[in-house]
């Protein structure tokens, strides 16, 4: 299993923690060394491959053509109510990522966090672009949000063969390479096109379809699949696409009215558009990842809202979403 | 009485009766019938029984279909004359896909619900030809199309029950398919109008 997130800095934060808190630097030597124990105990594990060596050499970041988030959210598209569907909804029972939360509210003050590419892994990307829906273990929600685990195996020769031989049916291989090419082609186009009630991720390019693939494989059991991952470097705005475009979109349109909290009652969430106008970076990473009330109803009472909280998401990432909203305004 | 109303009831009879007669006489064969005991298995249902060769030819047959839902093949064993198309429908939610690794080997590709796709049983050098249907996108679903040289066939149910009808008269050679099991073939004479007993008790 590869590393769920980039690598984060245990020393840096540790350095900001000191430059944040005069005091602690007078404390003398004693104290320093105590938070270097402390920070080193917290210090990143550095993904290096299954078997330890290094990792493969990782496609071109900075190629990405990110574009602005477009049109009306896509439960709205699908004619579905917020309160009636599953889509979007699974960020409550995600387990935090496997990174040590670290609550950082500096992530935009100490600026370097975005202005440094992250490294994406496959993992990753199926947190961005596919888990709110697809849940953790890539089973869905069916009958609303099927699974796939079971297509994504269908793409395997070595299962196939498998099976083929526990049924004592003979073993083609011609035919099973065709139909598990077929498969993959399958798994492609879907991400590609979407279906009846899966959006398209026509936003998802070459490099991160790979990458993604390769960890849906993993997800599902596919042997071999762990030492196919692949890592991509990205800038903050395409993460905040992946993010946006993955995940927040699924339940809020691009434009529209900001929050108001009598349309809240009728289902009607903010726009995208708003949230910078209306939350600062900070409010929205708490939003996003621990959950905060809202006004609700014509005596503007405050609610825990009804938004999932997405735990499973780093504060770097929700920055990066903030920040794209703002770089590249959403169209309608 | 008088003689109109004595026609009248004569031909009320007559209409009456007149259905049954010729079904009676038309019915030139017989019916095999009996049980198959699956040892060892909680179910009985599912094996084919058939005639191993009657003079033909047969015509055409008509359709068959095999429908997935829920995850399985409806029905999970489809006996067929050589010749039959059999139509593959999906009734679930997600996509399944048809193929099979037998004989000439078919892959009828990956539909979604609604849809259906066919595939033609053109032929049967020695019968009988078992097909495992499969799905590729799930790994647990199995079902099996039997192709048999002749009409004369029969699934038996839950008990084991079978009842093959309208076999013309004659001796023949009953024989016993089961996914899992095995049994003899047994010998069986038909007379018209008259059913023949056959039981099976299928073993590993």
């Amino acid at each position: 299993m590869g590393l769920r997130s980039r690598p984060r800095r245990g020393w840096r934060d540790c350095h900001l923690l000191l430059r944040g808190r005069p005091a602690f630097a007078a404390v003398g030597a004693l104290a320093a060394g105590a938070i270097v124990l402390v920070c080193a105990s917290r210090a990143p594990v550095v993904w290096a491959g299954p078997s330890g060596q290094a990792p493969a050499p990782q496609p071109k970041g900075a190629d990405f053509a990110v574009t602005p988030v477009a049109g009306p959210s896509w439960i709205k598209h699908l004619g579905l109510s917020f309160g009636a569907t599953a889509m979007g909804r699974m960020g409550t029972n995600a387990p935090p990522p496997t990174v040590t939360y670290q609550p950082r509210w500096n992530a935009l003050v100490g600026s370097e966090s975005l202005a440094r590419p992250f490294v994406l892994s496959g993992s990753d990307l199926y947190r961005l672009d596919c888990e709110s829906c697809h849940q953790p273990d890539g089973r869905g929600s069916p009958p609303e949000v099927n699974s796939l685990i079971d297509p994504v195996r269908a793409t395997s020769t070595a299962l196939m063969e498998q099976r083929l031989k526990l049924l004592r049916s003979p073993v083609d291989r011609a035919l099973v390479r065709q139909m598990t090419t077929a498969a993959m082609a399958a798994i492609r186009t879907r991400l590609r096109e979407g279906g009846k009630k899966m959006p398209p991720f026509d936003h998802l390019e070459g490099p991160e379809v790979d990458a993604l693939v390769a960890y849906l494989e993993e997800l599902a059991g596919v042997p071999g699949a762990e030492a196919r991952q692949i890592r991509i470097t990205e800038p903050f705005t395409r993460v905040g696409e992946h993010l946006v475009k993955g995940t927040c979109r699924i339940c809020h349109d691009a434009t529209g009215p900001g929050t108001d909290p009598q349309a809240l009652l009728r289902n009607q969430l903010p726009s995208l558009a708003s949230f910078p106008r209306s939350k600062t970076v900070f409010q929205t990473i708490q939003k996003v990842r621990e959950g905060a009330p809202v006004e609700m109803g014509p005596l503007h009472l405050p609610s825990t809202g009804r938004m999932p909280v997405f735990r499973y998401l780093t504060d770097d990432e929700v920055a990066a979403a903030y920040m794209y909203l703002i770089i590249y305004p959403p169209r309608s | 009485m008088t003689r109109h109303t004595v026609a009248l009831i004569l031909t009320l009879t007559a209409l009456a009766v007149a259905p049954t007669v010729p079904m009676v006489q038309g019915s030139a064969g017989g019916t095999i019938t009996g049980t198959v005991t699956a040892a060892g298995l909680s179910t009985n249902a599912n094996a084919v029984v058939y005639v191993e060769q009657a003079a033909g030819p047969f015509a055409p047959p008509a359709a068959a279909q095999i429908d997935q839902r829920n995850l399985k093949f409806v029905p999970e064993v489809l006996p067929v004359l050589v010749g039959t198309t059999v139509k593959f429908l999906n009734s679930d939610s997600v996509a399944h896909n048809v193929f099979s690794p037998d004989y000439e080997k078919y892959n009828l590709g990956t539909w979604p619900q609604g849809q259906f796709k066919d595939h033609t049983f053109a032929k049967c050098a020695k019968a009988p030809c078992v097909y495992t249907q499969l799905c590729l996108i799930h790994a647990e679903m199995q079902g099996f199309v039997v192709v048999l040289q002749n009409p004369h066939f029969a699934v038996t149910d839950e008990a084991g029950h079978f009842t093959i009808n309208d076999v013309p008269p004659g001796k023949y050679t009953v024989g016993v398919w089961h996914q899992k099991l095995r049994g003899q073939p047994k010998p069986v004479v038909v007379e018209a109008g008259k059913p023949a007993t056959v039981d099976f008790t299928l073993g590993r």
